[in-house]
């Protein structure tokens, strides 16, 4: 039974991933989606039990019956032959969607994780699911309303952060910014121009003891506590990497549990979850990143991340 | 442990397969930031433009063994990235200071150029 790998050529996570699998000898595919039509293959069809069929390659073949597991790692859109117009490659490209992944969707493997599943974990819906399921979420705000944020605040004792929904960059000006967490100050506050051009995630500031990158695969749970060494890496700890420490720590029970519930809530079975831990000993939730990375937590703490996630592929189940 | 009423899909037909950017193709936008109160308030925080990510060192993807092997050596690819470490690999698709990938990304078509 073959683990089913989708994700670009340039990927060395996935190559870590692959050649591992390949340690054990267990048997591999990988593609990128960006290869069919052109380089990627599939025939497929419906039977009494589902789909038959194979995807191919000019090295590498598939049958789709032969799949225990696949993962779904960050394959790239689909690359069509030159000659098509725009609207004939925009109608091609859903042709493919719906072709290849609709058969590849209904294959009865295990998914790491099941891409619909992971569209469905935007911020706001991960934050109402944690707090619903005991977990401790800061008090957070969306709004588009200036007042509404001083109102906000006011009921924070004005310590607040902003932080994106989503991109945590933004290229312009032909460079990447980061979009770090920003706690706001009192002037801040006085200028709230631009929060009524769109939604704006607001939340309480916690003092934070350290911060916690916990990568979920399966049924365990691989924590890493990123202790901070400047105010920046404080408020945000991308933004300044080289002052921070790291070590193992142990998870909570009852964070445990509620981790356990939110992975069975979503049916995802990866997550790399960001916690903040205060002086009190309290577990802060902050998001879920279903598509999270790890190999630089892994490379500093040496938490078998790599290895547990091709258990769980070559398990071929949770 | 409370139940959570289960939500319906929140998302659209293609993000629900979305199929993201190629990192090795990446492409920004040049245009300039919009005056304050027209741009977003959360944008008033960027951060200044990354600079010194080192260049990923040279590769070649090899398909009789599925992963990117040194053009020199042969040797697998990542490897080179750990003993540089892995924080140095720019718009790398694991961690580093440009969290290039560690964010929400809609689908994306090809064609596309931003």
């Amino acid at each position: 039974m073959t683990v089913l790998v989708l994700a670009e050529e340039c990927d060395p996570t996935a190559d870590a991933v692959v050649h591992a699998l390949q340690q054990r000898e267990v048997p591999v595919f990988r593609c990128d989606t960006s290869w069919f039509p052109v380089r990627l293959s599939v025939d497929a069809v419906l039977g009494e039990t589902g789909w038959a069929g194979a995807l191919r390659t000019e090295h590498q073949e598939v049958a789709l019956s032969g799949l225990r597991s696949i993962w779904y790692r960050s394959p790239t859109a689909f690359v069509f032959p030159g000659g098509l117009s725009g609207p004939e490659r925009r109608h091609a490209a859903l042709e493919a969607k719906l072709g290849l992944g609709g058969v590849l969707w209904s294959l009865p493997v295990l998914w790491v994780n099941h891409p619909a599943k992971a569209a469905d974990t935007y911020k706001p819906t991960q934050l109402h699911v944690a707090r619903r399921l005991g977990l401790t979420v800061p008090r957070t705000l969306v709004t588009n309303r200036p007042e509404a944020v001083l109102r906000f605040a006011a009921t924070c004792d004005g310590r607040v952060v902003v932080k994106p929904l989503g991109s945590a960059s933004i290229v312009e000006a032909g460079g990447r910014r980061p979009l770090y967490t920003r706690p706001l100050n009192a002037d801040d506050l006085v200028d709230l121009h631009g929060v009524e051009v769109t939604a704006h995630l607001f939340q309480q500031r916690i003092d934070k003891a350290c911060e916690v990158r916990l990568t979920v695969i399966g049924g365990r749970m691989l924590a890493a506590a990123i202790h901070a060494g400047s105010d920046a890496a404080r408020a945000d700890f991308r933004a300044d990497y080289g002052a921070l420490t790291y070590d193992t720590v142990d998870v909570p029970g009852p964070v445990a549990a509620g981790l356990r519930a939110f992975m069975r809530h979503f049916g995802l079975v990866f997550g790399a979850f960001d916690f903040a831990v205060d002086e009190a000993g309290t577990w802060w939730m902050f998001e879920c990143n279903p598509g999270g990375q790890w190999a630089w937590i892994e490379d500093t703490t040496g938490l078998p991340i790599t290895e547990t996630l091709v258990d769980l592929l070559q398990e071929g189940k949770p | 442990m409370p139940a959570v009423p289960a939500l319906g899909p929140i998302v659209d037909t293609a993000d629900r397969f979305a199929l993201a950017r190629p990192h090795t193709s990446h492409t920004g936008s040049d245009e300039e930031p919009s005056p304050p109160g027209v741009r977003p308030f959360g944008l008033r925080f960027a951060a200044d433009p990354l600079t010194g990510d080192a260049p990923l060192p040279s590769w070649r993807y090899d398909p009789e063994r599925q992963l990117a092997v040194d053009p020199g050596n042969g040797a697998p690819w990542y490897r080179s990235l750990v003993d540089m470490t892995m924080k140095t690999t720019g718009y790398s698709t694991d961690g580093g200071s440009s969290t290039g990938n560690e964010e929400y990304r809609p689908d994306y078509l090809s064609e596309e150029s931003a």
